[in-house]
């Protein structure tokens, strides 16, 4: 059990953490910011599973601009509006939703465990994640561009395509309400 | 590196917390938060299985930028609208939007 056993391992802890705390805490800034934290260990997760690319994109779009969008939401509203009151975690409330979040955590723990051996028996090998680089990590930037520009190209036009609508219907409702109030 | 089963489970976890948000919250933001929490649960699903030791796909890592892409859209159209539905009725509680006219 080495060091990047360790590291990984608290890494995922972290993820599940702050996934938690972003759904509990009750002040709203505070689950953002939890929100927040989550999508930069996630970021870190990708950089270790070899997708540098992709954990690029997450911090840059999930880590930063979705979370400055939220907080932009939160402070056009009344200040401590939607803040809950009280204590800030009511355990006995909270009994219920737990209960049904642990049978849902088990049944698809036990499902992804399942497919994982199903996947190993037709490929007939055990199979584990990369200790080192592997070779193909050198080309594997080289292979992602190319499958995004020449495979998935179609797929990249209709992103930028939904972008650009979301893009506008979000200036379309901002603009409505300014209308209203003019 | 530790064990793609890690990975799978982790992935599994965050996928229930979303859900369990989107079935126990009322305010409207908790609930975006939720369908975030379970976009980055496939993400991270898709990645894990993409990288083994029988080789790495890239296929999944475009689809996963696709999918970040996508879901920031929705994000930010969910969150718009709930801004307009803040202003309206003056309240994020899901429970007290029940009059339909504008």
């Amino acid at each position: 059990m080495g060091l990047e056993f360790v590291v990984e391992v608290a890494l995922i802890a972290f993820l599940i953490m702050f996934a938690l705390l972003a759904v509990e805490l009750k002040k709203l800034a505070y689950a953002v910011a939890s929100l927040g934290l989550m999508s930069t260990v996630l970021s870190i997760i990708f950089y270790i599973l070899y997708a540098p690319y992709v954990a690029v994109i997450n911090l840059l779009v999930y880590a930063g601009a979705v979370i400055v969008l939220f907080l932009a939401v939160l402070s056009l509203m009344k200040p401590g509006e939607e803040e809950g009151k009280g204590k800030m975690y009511d355990i006995i409330a909270e009994i219920p939703g737990g209960v049904l979040f642990i049978i849902i955590a088990v049944i698809l723990v036990q499902i992804l465990t399942t497919s994982y051996i199903g996947i190993q028996f037709a490929y007939g090998k055990t199979l584990n994640l990369p200790s080192l680089i592997p070779p193909q990590m050198q080309s594997m930037l080289q292979n992602v561009a190319e499958s995004t520009w020449r495979v998935r190209v179609i797929d990249v036009l209709i992103q930028a395509m939904a972008l650009f609508v979301a893009g506008l219907g979000v200036a379309v409702l901002f603009r409505r309400e300014r209308r209203e109030k003019e | 590196m530790i064990g793609l089963n890690w990975y799978l489970a982790a992935s599994a976890i965050l996928y229930s917390i979303g859900l369990y948000c989107l079935a126990t919250k009322r305010n409207l933001i908790k609930m975006i938060i939720g369908v975030e929490i379970l976009l980055n649960a496939a993400h991270l699903n898709f990645i894990a299985l993409s990288t083994t030791t029988a080789g790495l796909d890239p296929l999944a890592r475009t689809y996963v930028i696709v999918s970040i892409g996508v879901g920031a859209g929705v994000i930010a159209l969910a969150l718009s609208l709930t801004l307009l539905v803040y202003r309206h009725y003056r309240t994020l509680d899901v429970r007290k939007m029940r009059r339909l006219k504008w």
